[in-house]
Order: C-alpha cells, then structure tokens, then sequence
C-alpha cells in the first residue's frame, strides 16, 4: 500500500506542475470569463453602429415605415439605429447596395396587406440584428395599418396585449422555497456536466501519455520490477484522480467568486457531495480506460484514436445538454442514466435540476462502481499482459483471448 | 542462494525459456550468457517476478521468489529508461522510496551515491541535461539504492568509458565482499572473464554449459600445443600423439592425441624443448563455438 501511496504522490507532484496542467487549468476559466467578456464586448460594440437601409415601396405604407424605421429601433446613446432611404426603383436600390451606399434594402410588396411577401437584400445574409430589425418594423407597420382599416385603437390594443411575467421559485425536497430564475436552471447542470467531461479528457489525456512514455522511455521495467502491474496501475489512476479533484477544486473555488462577483445563481451545497460522488466514479471508470490505451500502443497518436469511439459516446450528454436539462424527467434522459459510460454525465445533470429519486441515485452508482470494478478488473488483466510488449501490433483477437484468460 | 529449477516460459509457439535449471552460491557474480533472442531477459523478468514462468520454481534463499521482498533485488534491465524531464535527486529518491529506503535514510543514501559517481553538483539538474553515460551510472545506483541482496545487471558496461567502467567494476566487487550476489548478462565477454566465478550460456532458450569458468575451459580445451625446440626434427611419429601437426622451422604446432606427459616423453631425447604451452580457449571462443553448433 506504501508503494502505490508513494506511486500516488510522484504522479501528482510531477504533473501538477507540469506546464500542460497549469496552463490548460489556468486557461480554462481565463477562456471561459473572457469569451463572456468578449461577446459582451462585441455585443456592445455592435449597439453602437448605424445601418444604412434602402426601401421601395408599391404599397403605400412606405412612408410610415420608414418613419418607424427610424424612430423605434434606437442605439445606446440614443440616435437611430438605421438611417433609411427611399427608392423609386429596385434597380436603384440595387445599384446603391453594390456600391455599399446602403447595406441592405427592402422591397415592399403591393398586396402586403393581403399576405403578399415582401422581399430583403444584402450583400450577406449573417447579420441577424438588421434582418430582426427590418422585420419587426416591418410587422408593426402593416399590424397598425390593418387594426386603423378595421377602426381598432392600435394604441388600446398594445395596452390590453401586455405580457404576463412569471417570478420563479424553486422547491427542494425538504419544501424549502427559493427564488430561482431561468438561467441558474440552466448553467448549474451545465457547468458541472461540462467540467466532468472536461477533467475526464484532460486528465485522461495526462494518464495516457504518462503510460506511453514510461512504457517507449523504458523506464516500466525499472517500475515493475519494485511494484506489481495493478499496484502501478492503482497509483497511477488514483494521482490522476487526485489531480482531477484539485483542477476541480480550484474551478468550483473559481467559480464562487466569478458566481458572488456577476451575481450568478450559487451552488447546490446539497447536492455537491452526490454530484462529488458521481464526478469520481466517471473519472475511475474513464481513467481504467485511458490507462488500458496506453499499454496497447506505442504512440499516443494511435492511442487517442481508438479511444474515438469512447470519447464520441462520452460526449452524447453534452450534445444533447439542452434537451436533458429541460427534460430531466423525460424517459430517454431516465434511459440514459442507466448506460455507465453516460452515467456520471446524465446523473450530475439529473442531480442538479433535483430530478433524480433516491432510488435512481443509488441504482445507477451502484451500477457504475460495479462497473469499474470489472473495467479494471479487465484493464488489469490486459494491462498486465501487454506492459512489457513493445513495438507489436496488436489484435481485437489477441486482446480478446488475454481478457478470457 | 538462487536456484533456477526448471523453469520454463512460452510465448504462442515461442519457446523462449525450455526446463532451465541452475543455482548460484551467494556471494557469487555469475555471468548469465547467451546471444541475443537466447531467453536471457525472459529468464531475468521471471527472477524479478516481472513475470512468471509457465511452470518451474525460482528460490531465493529457499522462498519462492514470489514471497521474496522486493527490496532484496536490485535490477538494471538492458532496455532501460528514466524520466527525462525530472530532477536527478528527486527521481532517485521516488525510486529509492519505492523500493523500500527509509525516509530517514533516503536524502543521504541518494546524495551519498551521487558523490561516489560525481554527480552531487548535479543532484538538482534535470535527467535529460547529463550525458549518456551519466545517465547509465543513475541507473546504476537505481539498481543498488535499496542496498539489496541480489543485483541482476544487464549490460551494465554498455556506453561507459573505461574509467566509469573501472569505478563499476570496483563497486560490484566491493559489493560481492560485503556477500551481495551478483548476476551478470552481458555479450562483453571480456568484462565476464575478468568478473564472473561462475557462467551459464544459453541459446534457443536452453542451457548449453554451466559451471565454474575454469571448468568451462577446460571442458573446451583442446589440447592445442606450439612447442618451440631446438635440433632437428622430422614428422615421423608425430601422427600418432597429434592431429593436424605443423611444422615449421623450430615450431611445431598441433592438437594433441594423447596426454602432454606421453607426448613430451616421446619429444624429450628427440629434441631440446625451449617452450611448450597449451593453448587455452578465450570464452568468446567457447561462446561463438556452442551457439554455432546449437543453432
């Protein structure tokens, strides 16, 4: 046991202060609050520019339109988001905007009142601001235009269509109420789902170049001929695992403060032990895996492409994330919950929108410790087998036959 | 004491170890020979219990070298590595660690042995800054930091100038004084002739001789004499003590028929014998001859 502590601390202390480990767990938070910053950044800088707009009109309304058009849509400091222009003739319009005098225009149909389509140009379709804008002008225009034809009061009518809010509490098991809001629904889940997967690669990656290189550089006889083959394997995968926890520890202590700082919904503190719990057993069950890889190829290039299969499965959750936070409940995400290598994923999501029963937290952790124990029951066996072997090509048969011995 | 009882290891259709059995006296630096492919490093794997054999027995002082502390076996393998991007001290010192020095000891064991070999001043370098052979002298004292009972060394002498080999030579010698034993693999027959008591060679996964040194030469003299005389001499009656008999001027040269006691008292009153040595065969001679008539 001394020697698989000792394997333990060698492994932590050589990669927690390895450059990989310090610059991908500094980075990572670094990315993270500053995309948020950047895109407010953009956001903000996109409030601030003015868009030349074109317009024909063959209905009527354009006089109207274009007087919405620049009086509703205002930028931060007040003056009009678009400056628009009238056209006689589309050509014109057309002319101006491949001159980039205008950036987009619109064609407004004769018959737009009785559901003719009108038409927009631009030299490029990606800016969504000016296209909303041109369109909800455009809407608000023909909907006053039809209610006045009708002789309803467009201004009673915007009165009585105010929206209703929703304020929103959330209710724990124990009855506790708590205001809550759409967002923190969201982002908890997500968060710690993403920085499960996250830790599993990084770290995983980490385990799997530290087993290639002390199997090409040699030095695995040396280790073997001190420590048993599982005794190796233990103390690798358990330095990993507490390296896991510190990059863990260190984002949730992140976190907090980037949570008390913006104001962002806090921590489930309740749940963080099951969701603690869920978080470990994904990492051993993937850790078994990544190790088993390294002793299976001499180039972590190969290596990393036959854990393709195992990484595309592991990252279902994340792509289907929006589905399963908005349906914990639903019987795919209750499915998934009982596959192991989606386990870990789905259960933290499930835990932290409050959706999983006693039964299923206990049933499904069960399931994955049973299943980490036979992974590396099995990992131990290839493991041990093929350490030694160097520079042989191995077969799906051959694997197969050591796994049956 | 290690005894070898037949063991034996096979890989799908590969024999690499067939019913191998020897046993070496503690104390002892025993030189454990054979080409390259010949089972050497299978035979080394299962003494360290890096593997096991498919079936026969290895005892270590009487245990089965399974129940054996680890501790006891020092081992430098021939394919060896070290972590390149770590410091000297603290890799020998995890080393040292795993293999059982006491924490007490371990800093002044460690530095102790990088003053031996003059590497103290580079105790805080990192591995992948010293020179090849000063990488093979940390593997050296990986191999001996635990102070064990039984040091297997494969190829310790490869990439050493002759001075670091000296100091090795020096330190396993000093070792075997204080009863530690030593096995030896090596194809630098030269460095066995002047270390090993007793050898094995294999070949093919089998034993093709074993014993002392001096039994094995001379099991394999052949009794090749030069005699250098004075007077005249012709062949007759030279074909019935020597085959193949050469001669030239005041030299005669051949393989003896019959004892050198007959030979040199038919010799005597014929001629007056300035010299008569038997020629001795060198252990690479013994090596290239077995595993040219095993294979």
């Amino acid at each position: 046991m001394n020697r698989v502590f000792r394997i333990i601390g060698w492994e932590y202390k050589i990669r927690v202060r390895s450059k990989v480990f310090i610059l991908t767990t500094l980075l990572f938070p670094v990315l993270m609050v500053g995309s948020g910053f950047l895109s407010g950044y953009l956001a903000d800088k996109e409030g601030t520019e003015t868009y030349t707009i074109g317009m024909v009109d063959y209905s009527g309304i354009g006089a109207d339109y274009l007087e919405r058009l620049e009086t509703e849509i205002k930028l931060e400091d007040g003056s009009s988001m678009f400056n628009p222009t009238h056209f006689e003739q589309e050509t014109d319009a057309l002319a101006a905007l491949v001159n980039e005098e205008i950036s987009a225009f619109v064609v407004i149909p004769e018959g737009i009142m009785d559901d003719e389509v009108p038409t927009y140009y631009a030299r490029n379709l990606s800016n969504m601001k000016i296209q909303s804008g041109i369109r909800g002008t455009l809407s608000r225009t023909v909907v006053t235009k039809r209610m006045i034809d009708e002789n309803i009061n467009p201004i009673l009518v915007n009165e009585l269509s105010r929206r209703v809010h929703l304020d929103l509490f959330e209710v724990d098991k124990d009855g506790e109420v708590e205001k809550g809001d759409k967002i923190s629904g969201f982002l908890i889940p997500f968060f710690f789902m993403f920085l499960l997967t996250m830790v599993i690669f990084i770290n995983g990656q980490l385990l799997l170049r530290s087993v290639i290189e002390e199997r090409t550089s040699r030095m695995m006889e040396i280790l073997l001929s001190t420590v048993t083959p599982r005794q190796l394997m233990a103390g690798k995968i358990l330095g990993l695992c507490l390296l896991a926890v510190t990059q863990v520890a260190f984002y949730i202590v992140v976190g907090l403060a980037m949570g008390t700082y913006f104001d962002l919904p806090s921590m489930p503190y309740d749940s963080l032990p099951i969701v603690f719990a869920f978080f470990l057993a994904g990492f051993f069950f993937y850790a078994a895996f990544y190790a088993t890889m390294g002793t299976l190829f001499d180039s972590e290039q190969e290596a990393q492409q036959s854990m393709g299969l195992l990484s595309i499965v592991a990252m279902v959750p994340m792509i289907g994330a929006v589905y399963f936070i908005n349906n914990p409940g639903a019987p795919i995400t209750k499915i998934l919950s009982f596959i192991p290598p989606i386990t870990p994923f789905m259960m933290i999501l499930r835990v932290t929108t409050g959706e999983a029963t006693t039964f299923e937290i206990i049933s499904t952790l069960g399931l994955l410790i049973l299943c980490i124990y036979l992974t590396i029951r099995l990992a131990g066996k290839i493991f041990h087998t093929t350490v030694l072997m160097y520079g042989k090509k191995l077969s799906i048969k051959e694997v197969w036959r050591w796994i049956r011995a | 004491m290690i005894e070898i009882q037949n063991i034996h290891k096979q890989y799908d259709k590969v024999t690499a170890v067939d019913h191998v059995s020897f046993s070496i006296e503690t104390g002892d630096i025993f030189g454990l020979l054979g080409p390259n492919g010949a089972g050497k490093t299978t035979i080394i794997r299962m003494l360290m219990s890096i593997i096991e054999p498919d079936f026969g027995t290895i005892l270590l002082n009487g245990s089965p070298v399974k129940e054996v502390e680890r501790k006891s076996l020092g081992y430098l393998p021939e394919e060896r590595g070290l972590y390149p991007n770590q410091k000297l001290l603290e890799t020998l010192m995890y080393l040292g660690g795993l293999k059982g020095v006491p924490k007490n000891r371990l800093k002044q064991d460690t530095m102790d042995w990088l003053e031996r070999f003059n590497l103290a001043d580079r105790a805080h370098h990192k591995i992948q800054e010293l020179s090849k052979g000063n990488q093979q002298k940390i593997q050296f004292i990986m191999a001996l930091i635990q102070k064990p009972d039984f040091v297997i060394l494969d190829e310790p002498f490869t990439g050493l100038d002759p001075l670091n080999q000296l100091l090795l030579k020096d330190i396993i010698e000093e070792k075997q004084k204080e009863g530690v034993t030593f096995i030896f693999s090596t194809h630098q027959m030269e460095q066995v002739e002047r270390l090993c008591t007793n050898i094995c060679l294999i070949n093919n996964g089998k034993v093709l001789v074993k014993g002392t040194l001096e039994d094995v030469r001379e099991k394999h003299r052949k009794d090749a004499v030069e005699v250098r005389f004075s007077g005249d001499m012709d062949e007759a009656g030279l074909a019935d003590f020597m085959d193949d008999p050469k001669l030239n001027g005041a030299t005669l040269k051949g393989v003896l028929k019959k004892p050198p006691r007959d030979f040199l008292n038919w010799l005597n009153p014929k001629v007056e014998i300035d010299s008569f040595r038997i020629d001795t065969p060198s252990l690479e001679q013994i090596f290239i001859e077995e595993v040219k008539a095993s294979s």
